[in-house]
């Protein structure tokens, strides 16, 4: 008994100490990784369905077939492009200047 | 690919005809399958053509499912509208078992987007041909193509070659996408698993192997040849040489060309002129396509209707599609 609960405790002291190394040292490099993952898969969503932003595309039948798959991702995808401001600003915005 | 099996006697197994709207592409089409049919080459007739005046030749009431004309021969007429219908519909299906209905429901404009978009209709008539021409060797060893107008068959025909390309450059986008994900994703779960399992690359590479698949198809000399239909005038000797040209860029065979309503010498005073005319552009015309196969086809007495006519026109053909096929 006591040694569960001792188990649990370890773990959840473990969990915040991974958590709070993660936060230190690592989260900012995976960060500008992910950013640029998400950017690149802007990317190609906007090479697949930018017809629907108005850029011709010459397969826009044939990508409609993955239209399934990246159902979820379309609307927020949408949103961002749409309301693009600045792109110097979001490039910025991955650098730490401080 | 069947064509060991459709390939008999050298010729191949895949003709299409093409050219100018009205100038006899459906007769000529006819008359080759049912020559190919007499011949004992089990053949079908596929017309795209949006105004489907094959029904009206052959004097059978054909549709889109392949329907037998006579011994050896089977019509088809492809709907391009109900084949893009049909496609998205079988998307709409795949969606609703995947995703959330009200996601479904917002995306729904964009299904009509696509579905309204110029090249639709094109690409739906594409994937049937590639899906007909699958089919060669059970049974049918010949498919001849009726196809649409000009243009619009040459957009069809370089699909592969544009298509191919672009496919290419999506999967390397999405491919490096995903690796960004996995090198991102280690400490993350959600995204690893994001990277790990993607239907989307799997998907385009199908689509990527039927376009080169289409691609041999189409470019072979073995397996393709391509005829186009044309009448001794100016516009039309123009569009067809316009049009070899953009074949010939894509690598696509020609076979000859037909030159369709020859006005014959016994036609009368009131051609006379005509003739005379007629005799400048024929020179023209061997000008331009001299190392092509060239036939003349008779003006008729009326237009061609049931299967005894579309015999007739065959025999016209006759000796001179024999040329043609020695030459391929």
């Amino acid at each position: 008994m006591w040694l569960e609960i001792l188990k649990e405790k370890l773990s959840a002291v473990w969990e915040f100490f991974w958590w709070f190394l993660f936060g230190t040292f690592l989260e900012k490099r995976v960060a500008a990784i992910r950013k640029e993952a998400w950017d690149t898969n802007d990317n190609v969503m906007l090479l697949l369905f930018g017809d629907y932003l108005g850029l011709p595309n010459p397969i826009s039948y044939y990508t409609l077939e993955l239209l399934p798959y990246l159902a979820e991702e379309m609307l927020p995808w949408q949103r961002r492009i749409m309301n693009r401001q600045s792109v110097v600003a979001e490039k910025a915005a991955q650098y730490d200047f401080t | 690919m069947g064509d060991q099996k459709g390939n008999r006697e050298g010729k191949p197994p895949f003709i299409f005809f093409g050219g100018k709207g009205g100038t006899g592409k459906t007769t000529c089409s006819a008359a080759y399958a049912a020559r190919l049919a007499k011949e004992g080459r089990k053949t079908l007739l596929v017309s795209t053509d949006p105004a489907h005046s094959l029904s009206d030749i052959v004097g059978t009431a054909l549709s889109d499912k392949i329907l037998p004309i006579r011994e050896n021969l089977w019509g088809i007429e492809i709907d391009a509208a109900k084949e893009a219908k049909r496609y998205i519909a079988e998307i709409q299906d795949k969606m609703l078992a995947i995703v959330s209905p009200a996601i479904v429901e917002e995306i729904k404009r964009q299904m009509e987007i696509a579905y309204l978009s110029p090249g639709s209709e094109e690409a739906a008539t594409f994937d049937k041909f590639v899906e007909l021409m699958d089919e060669l060797g059970n049974p049918y060893e010949a498919i001849v193509f009726d196809t649409a107008p000009t243009g619009h068959t040459l957009r069809l025909l370089s699909l592969p070659e544009i298509l191919g390309t672009w496919i290419e450059s999506l999967i390397a986008k999405r491919r490096k996408s995903l690796e960004l994900f996995k090198m991102a994703g280690r400490f993350e779960k959600d995204l690893m698993k994001r990277a790990m399992e993607d239907p989307v690359i799997e998907s385009l590479t199908r689509r990527q192997k039927r376009f080169e698949k289409s691609r041999t198809y189409l470019t072979d000399p073995k397996s393709s040849a391509f005829f186009f239909v044309l009448n001794a005038e100016r516009m039309p000797i123009l569009e067809t040489e316009r049009a070899i040209e953009l074949l010939e860029k894509f690598g696509i065979p020609i076979g000859g060309v037909v030159v369709n309503r020859v006005i014959p010498p016994e036609a009368g005073d009131f051609f006379a002129a005509r003739l005379a005319a007629q005799e400048e552009y024929l020179q023209d015309i061997r000008r331009r396509f001299g190392a092509k196969k060239i036939v003349h086809l008779p003006l008729l007495r009326s237009d061609v209707q049931g299967m005894e006519q579309v015999d007739a026109v065959a025999a016209l053909m006759g000796d001179i599609m024999g040329e043609i096929d020695e030459a391929e």
